[in-house]
């Protein structure tokens, strides 16, 4: 009797209702997302579209079977559009990285570039070594809360970096300008220095005959 | 079909039939705006946002019916109404995308050479052109008055010139190596048939000059 009594009950959901209870979670997401971002996780807007194509099939599906694979089928679209969200945040946030180092004028200045952001090889190994675990983390796992937090991660090492980049931008700018200055300068001295001893030359020669 | 939003409603909360011709409907606006979607996708290889959001709240709308059964009525008729909407817009998208590839082909084979792909294409003259140019032009009133000008019945038209600029753009697609070949060879011939010419002319140049020198040898005899 005891026995009976401790053993763990399971209670499984049916499908529809796992459907009806998470579609709208992930919906939602999808316009916090939005809103926040200003951009559409297109990804996770097309996983849903397909979960909805499978809603539609179950709901006119010519008998149970059919339809309790329908309705599977649309939760495993659900539980991709889930974590298609992050994903997604992810991939924009480091193609944006990626974007704002690579412009020309950063490429050319990159040792003031790495002055002026603060922690920057910190910032940037940080930035690999995540985006690296993200890459290699296994398919099958990625609905799993491990595969979240570690886009979680990397979203916040990415939108860390991101701030420091555009913090440092007005500082940036501003060593540039005054880099091109010096060398500017430094041309106009080369030539002075040139033609000033030419002249000292001349007066020396003459100076001296 | 007649639309769920529209004459009929259903008797109670549970009349099945009407919900399932609902749904029914519901799924032919969705498949036809997927299909669309695909089109797009297939003709410029880009997602058409504005399309797939739409469905997805069309979605949202429909997952609440199922939930709801005291609301599923109205719910239902909303992502309806949603999805044809989407149908129109992802209509309009894809038909101006394949317009506007179409035209470029056209462009490609101006004058002389559009022979060729009215040969090669038998559609093209009584199929091809006038699906393309209404198409074009339908981007013109779109630009100058925004969709509301287009009337709901004629969304039926625009499929069907829109399949026809797909058909277009695909046999185009399949044809084209055949198409570049017959105008490699045209203008080879071309090339040739000038440079024979000439030889000719020079050639009956040169026998001008020996009669003239034949007949002054002669008449000095």
């Amino acid at each position: 009797m005891s026995g009976e009594q401790n053993r763990p009950v399971f209670i499984t959901r049916k499908p529809d209702d796992q459907f009806t209870s998470s579609y709208p979670q992930v919906d939602a997401s999808v316009d916090e997302y939005i809103q926040s971002r200003g951009e559409y996780p297109i990804p996770a807007i097309n996983e849903l579209r397909y979960a909805v194509r499978h809603l539609i099939d179950a709901v006119l599906a010519p008998d149970k079977n059919k339809q309790k694979e329908s309705w599977e089928r649309a939760l495993r679209h659900v539980d991709r559009a889930r974590y298609d969200i992050p994903e997604y945040e992810c991939s924009s946030l480091r193609l944006r990285v990626e974007a704002m180092l690579g412009t020309d004028a950063y490429k050319r200045y990159h040792h003031i570039v790495v002055k002026c952001i603060p922690n920057y090889y910190r910032h940037m190994i940080a930035f690999y070594e995540t985006y690296e675990e993200l890459k290699t983390f296994p398919a099958l796992d990625k609905n799993s809360s491990v595969y979240e937090q570690r886009c979680n991660r990397m979203i916040s090492t990415a939108q860390e970096f991101l701030d420091d980049i555009i913090k440092a931008e007005p500082l940036i700018c501003a060593a540039m300008e005054r880099e091109d200055r010096r060398k500017r300068n430094f041309k106009i001295w080369k030539i002075s220095i040139f033609i000033g001893m030419a002249f000292l030359k001349l007066i020396a020669s003459h100076l001296i005959f | 079909m007649t639309r769920c939003d529209a004459s009929e409603e259903p008797k109670d909360e549970k009349d099945k039939t009407w919900f399932r011709r609902c749904w029914r409907e519901y799924d032919e606006s969705f498949g036809e705006a997927e299909a669309s979607v695909k089109l797009c996708e297939q003709l410029s290889g880009a997602t058409n946002i504005d399309v797939i959001d739409l469905l997805r709240q069309s979605g949202r709308l429909a997952t609440g019916a199922i939930k709801a059964s005291a609301e599923s009525r109205e719910l239902l008729q909303r992502a309806s109404a949603l999805a044809r909407d989407a149908v129109k817009m992802a209509s309009i998208q894809a038909s101006q995308i394949a317009a506007h590839r179409a035209s470029q082909i056209r462009g490609i084979y101006g004058g002389q050479d559009e022979l060729i792909l009215r040969e090669l294409m038998p559609k093209y003259s009584d199929e091809y052109v006038p699906a393309v140019d209404y198409l074009l032009d339908l981007g013109r009133r779109i630009q100058e008055n925004g969709t509301c000008c287009i009337a709901d019945d004629e969304y039926r038209l625009i499929r069907d010139k829109l399949h026809s600029a797909v058909d277009f753009v695909r046999e185009y697609e399949i044809k084209a190596q055949e198409i570049d070949n017959r105008l490699r060879a045209e203008r080879h011939e071309l090339r040739n048939n000038t440079w024979g010419a000439l030889l000719w002319a020079f050639a009956g140049l040169l026998l001008g000059f020996a009669l003239d020198w034949l007949f002054s040898c002669i008449t000095s005899m």
